[in-house]
C-alpha cells in the first residue's frame, strides 16, 4: 500500500481514493457535497471519456463525470480494499 | 389539499406525477427535464388534491435556481404535505435531500421509487426500518408500473403523516451548544439555525459549516447501512461494461456516428412508403372532393390549390419521418444513452470554453430547438447556458428534417442509406458550425473560461418501448404536425391570394418574389425560396411546400402524384445541384421559427440576444450559400 498523496485526477480506471483534501471554490465543493463526496468518502475511477477528460467516477453507487480542472484538485491516498464494495 | 413532489434529478419523480394526475410530463433518463413547476391534479374518494412536480435538486443548500424553486416553495407555499421521491438503486445519495426536507417540516411521506430496478441489482431495502427510522411512511413505488400508487394515495388520504414527529439530526456538540444559544434567539426550526450559522459565515467560522454539511452526509450513511443491503456487489457490472464500449476512445465515437447514422436511415427508409401511400390517397382524394363540391373555379382554386395541397404536403411529407424519429429518440432518451453523448464530447465543449451538457440541448433541438432553448436551463453557468441557447437553431430540428430528407433524395442520391449518410454529414456539419460559433462567441461577446462541470451519468433503464411509441406519437408528432397544420392554413391562403391578386398586370406575389430575386441569387436561391423562408418563420415545414405552391401558380405542375414531380417541377424553375445545396446549407443556417424566438426571449429576458440569435445563424447561412454560390459559377467558368 503506497501512502503517497495523489489527485482525483491520476486515478487509473479501477482505482480508488480516499478523500482527504478539497481545494475547490464554495460552489464546486458544494455541488460535490451534495452527491456525497465530502472528505473521508471513497471515490472509484470507472471510466475514461474517448479524450481522457472528462472521466467518471463512481460515488455512493452515483456515476459522475468530473473534468480534469476539478479532479486535479481534490487529493487523497489510494484505498485498497475490494472498490467494488462501493 | 396541496402535495409538493421533491426529489434528486432522475428518480422518476415526473413519473411518479404522471400516474398520479395521468397527465403527460415529459420523462426521459438524463437529470435536469423537470425545469419548472408543473401543475396537476387528481380525484381521490371525491376530494381533490393539487400536485406540485417541483425540479429535481440534489441538495436544498446551494443556490442554483432549481433549488431555490424547490426551497421556496416548500417554505413559503407550506404544501400539506412534502412527497420525497427517492432512488431505491441509489437510496443513501437521496437520504440527503429527504434530512434535508426534514429539517423544514415533518410532514413527509417518502416514496422509494425504481423498485424494480433496485430487485433486478438485487438490493434489497427494509422499507419498514427505514420508514421508523425517519418517522415518517415510506412507500415502495414502481411508478412506471403504477405499482404502489394506491397505497400513496391512501397514506395521502389518511393525513397520517400530521403526526410524524420528524427527524433530529444529532450534531457535534460544539455545533449543538450554537444552536441552543440560536434557540434563545427566537430561531428555533433546523433549517433556520443552520441558514443563520451560514449567513454569518466569517462569525462562526467555515469549519463550523464544513461540519454541518458533512454530519448530514455521514447520518445518510450510518441510515442506508441500516436499511441498504447489497446482495451482490458487482451489481453495476453489466452497466460499467456498456460504458467502457460506448466511451471508449476506438468505439465511442463512431459509435455515435452509426447511431445517428441508423436512426436517420430507418427513418428515411421507413417513411418512403407511408409518404408516398399518402399522397397518392391525397391526390385521388383531392379529385373526388373538386369533383363532388362543385363550386366556382375561383373558390376551389383556393381550397384545394391553396389551402388543401399546403396541408396535404405537410401531412404527406411530415408526419412518416416524424412518427419514425420520435420514438427512436425517445427510446434512446429513455435508455440514458444522451448524458454520455456529453460526457463524450465534453472536451471539445471545454475547448470551446462552454460546457458538455451543450450537447444535450442539441440533441434536444434535433427534435424541436424550443425544447432545446428551454432544456438550457440544466446549465448552471449564466454564459454557457446563453450559448447554448443562441446556438441552438444551427440543429436542424425535426420540423426541418423532412425537408432536408426530400432535397437530399431528389437531387443527392436516391437509395435511403446514401441519403441518411449525407443527412448525417448535414448534421456533422451543423454540430461543427455549433462548436465554432460557441467558440467565437467565448472569445468575443461571451468572454469567460469554462465553468467547473460535473454530470451524473445515469444507470441504464430498459425503455418502455409500447409506451414511448404512444406517447411520442401522441405527444410530440401530433403536436407539431398540428402547429404546422395550423400555420399551413393560412399561409396557402395568403400565398394563393397573393399569386392571384394582380396590381399593374403583375400578381403580388411576383412583385415580392421579383423584389426578392437578386437577392436570391447572390446566394445560389431565387426569389421565391427566400419569399417561402420568410413566410416559413412561424413553422419551418411549410417551406417546401410554399415553394412548391408559388411555382405551381406561375403554372407548370398539373399532377401531385409523388416526389418525382416535385423534382420536375423544381428543374423547370432553373434548380440545379448548386441550387440544391445552397437551399440544404440555407435550410440548416437560418432565422430560428417564432416559437423558438418567443421561447428564447423568455428564457433570456433580453431583446439583444433574441435579435443575436435570429442574426447569427442567418448571418452563417448566407456567407456559406454565397461561398458555395461563387465557388460553383467559378468551376463552370474554368
Amino acid at each position: 500500500m503506497d501512502n503517497l498523496s495523489r489527485t482525483l485526477y491520476e486515478l487509473n480506471v479501477n482505482e480508488s481514493l480516499l478523500i482527504e483534501k478539497i481545494n475547490l471554490d464554495k460552489k464546486t465543493k458544494h455541488r460535490l457535497l451534495d452527491m456525497g463526496l465530502i472528505k473521508g468518502s471513497i471515490v472509484t475511477c470507472v471510466f475514461n471519456s474517448p479524450f481522457k477528460d472528462p472521466k467518471a467516477y463512481l460515488i455512493k453507487g452515483t456515476v459522475l463525470a468530473i473534468r480534469k480542472e476539478v479532479a486535479l484538485k481534490i487529493e487523497g491516498k489510494i484505498y485498497n480494499e475490494d472498490s467494488t464494495s462501493w | 389539499m396541496k402535495i409538493a413532489l421533491a426529489g434528486n434529478p432522475n428518480v422518476g419523480k415526473s413519473t411518479v406525477f404522471n400516474a398520479l394526475t395521468n397527465m403527460n410530463q415529459h420523462t426521459g433518463n438524463w437529470a435536469g427535464k423537470t425545469v419548472a413547476n408543473a401543475l396537476g391534479s387528481y380525484q381521490y374518494h371525491g376530494k381533490k388534491y393539487n400536485v406540485y412536480d417541483l425540479p429535481g435538486t440534489y441538495s436544498l443548500t446551494t443556490n442554483s435556481l432549481e433549488e431555490k424553486i424547490a426551497k421556496d416553495f416548500i417554505c413559503c407555499e407550506k404544501p400539506d404535505v412534502t412527497i420525497v421521491v427517492c432512488d431505491a438503486t441509489c437510496l443513501e445519495r437521496n437520504l440527503n435531500l429527504v434530512l434535508q426536507i426534514l429539517q423544514i417540516t415533518s410532514s413527509v411521506i417518502v416514496v422509494v421509487n425504481l423498485m424494480d430496478e433496485a430487485l433486478k441489482k438485487q438490493i434489497e431495502i427494509d422499507i419498514k426500518k427505514l420508514s421508523e427510522i425517519l418517522n415518517v411512511p415510506v412507500i415502495p413505488t414502481e411508478a412506471r408500473k403504477k405499482k404502489g400508487l394506491k397505497e400513496l394515495k391512501d397514506i395521502i388520504e389518511s393525513e397520517t403523516f400530521k403526526n410524524n414527529s420528524g427527524y433530529t439530526i444529532h450534531y457535534p456538540d460544539n455545533i449543538e451548544k450554537i444552536f441552543k444559544k440560536l434557540s434563545k434567539k427566537n430561531i428555533v426550526r433546523p433549517n433556520e439555525q443552520i441558514n443563520y450559522i451560514k449567513d454569518n459565515v466569517s462569525k462562526y467560522g467555515e469549519d463550523i459549516v464544513d461540519t454541518i454539511d458533512k454530519t448530514i452526509i455521514l447520518e445518510t450513511e450510518k441510515i442506508a447501512k441500516e436499511v441498504v443491503m447489497f446482495k451482490n456487489k458487482n451489481y453495476r457490472a453489466r452497466d460499467l461494461k456498456i460504458d467502457y464500449i460506448l466511451t471508449n476512445p476506438w468505439t465511442g465515437i463512431p459509435i455515435m456516428f452509426l447511431m445517428l447514422l441508423g436512426i436517420l436511415w430507418i427513418t428515411i427508409k421507413g417513411a418512403n412508403i407511408p409518404s408516398d401511400i399518402l399522397f397518392s390517397l391525397f391526390n385521388k382524394l383531392e379529385i373526388f372532393l373538386r369533383d363532388i363540391t362543385n363550386f366556382p373555379t375561383w373558390l376551389s382554386n383556393l381550397l384545394f390549390d391553396g389551402i388543401y395541397r399546403t396541408v396535404t404536403w405537410i401531412v404527406a411529407v411530415m408526419l412518416p419521418p416524424m412518427a419514425i424519429f420520435f420514438p427512436l429518440f425517445t427510446i434512446l432518451e429513455d435508455l440514458g444513452y444522451l448524458p454520455r453523448v456529453a460526457f463524450n464530447l465534453d472536451k471539445c465543449f471545454k475547448k470551446c470554453c462552454t460546457c458538455g451538457k451543450q450537447a444535450l440541448t442539441m440533441c434536444l433541438g434535433l427534435g424541436c430547438n424550443a425544447a432545446g432553448v428551454t432544456g438550457a436551463r440544466i446549465i448552471d453557468s449564466p454564459r454557457e447556458k446563453l450559448i447554448a441557447i443562441l446556438t441552438n437553431s444551427l440543429m436542424p430540428c425535426n420540423g426541418r428534417f423532412p425537408t432536408l430528407i426530400t432535397i437530399i433524395s431528389l437531387f443527392l442520391v436516391t437509395s435511403s442509406f446514401f441519403s441518411s449518410f449525407f443527412l448525417s454529414l448535414f448534421i456533422l456539419l451543423s454540430v461543427l458550425m455549433t462548436f465554432l460559433v460557441s467558440y467565437f462567441l467565448s472569445k468575443t461577446l461571451l468572454k469567460g473560461l469554462p465553468s467547473s462541470f460535473t454530470l451524473e451519468l445515469p444507470p441504464y433503464r430498459k425503455p418502455q418501448i409500447g409506451k414511448v411509441i404512444i406517447r411520442s406519437i401522441f405527444d410530440r408528432t401530433l403536436h407539431v404536425l398540428g402547429r404546422a397544420i395550423l400555420i399551413a392554413l393560412p399561409a396557402g391562403l395568403l400565398i394563393w391570394i397573393i399569386a392571384n391578386i394582380h396590381i399593374g398586370g403583375e400578381t403580388i406575389l411576383a412583385i415580392c418574389s421579383n423584389f426578392l430575386d437578386p437577392f436570391g441569387k447572390l446566394l445560389g436561391l431565387d426569389g421565391v425560396i427566400i419569399l417561402a423562408f420568410i413566410l416559413g418563420i412561424p413553422a419551418n415545414e411549410i417551406v417546401l411546400p410554399l415553394i412548391i405552391m408559388n411555382y405551381m401558380n406561375k403554372g407548370s405542375m398539373e399532377s401531385f402524384t409523388n416526389l418525382m414531380a416535385v423534382k420536375t417541377l423544381l428543374i423547370s424553375h432553373g434548380w440545379t445541384l448548386k441550387t440544391a445545396l445552397c437551399f440544404l446549407i440555407f435550410v440548416l443556417f437560418h432565422f430560428p421559427c417564432s416559437t423558438t424566438l418567443l421561447t428564447i426571449k423568455k428564457e433570456t429576458g433580453s431583446l439583444k440576444w433574441t435579435i443575436l440569435s435570429f442574426i447569427l445563424p442567418t448571418f452563417i447561412g448566407i456567407v456559406l450559400c454565397l461561398v458555395v454560390n461563387n465557388f460553383a459559377n467559378l468551376c463552370k467558368f474554368m
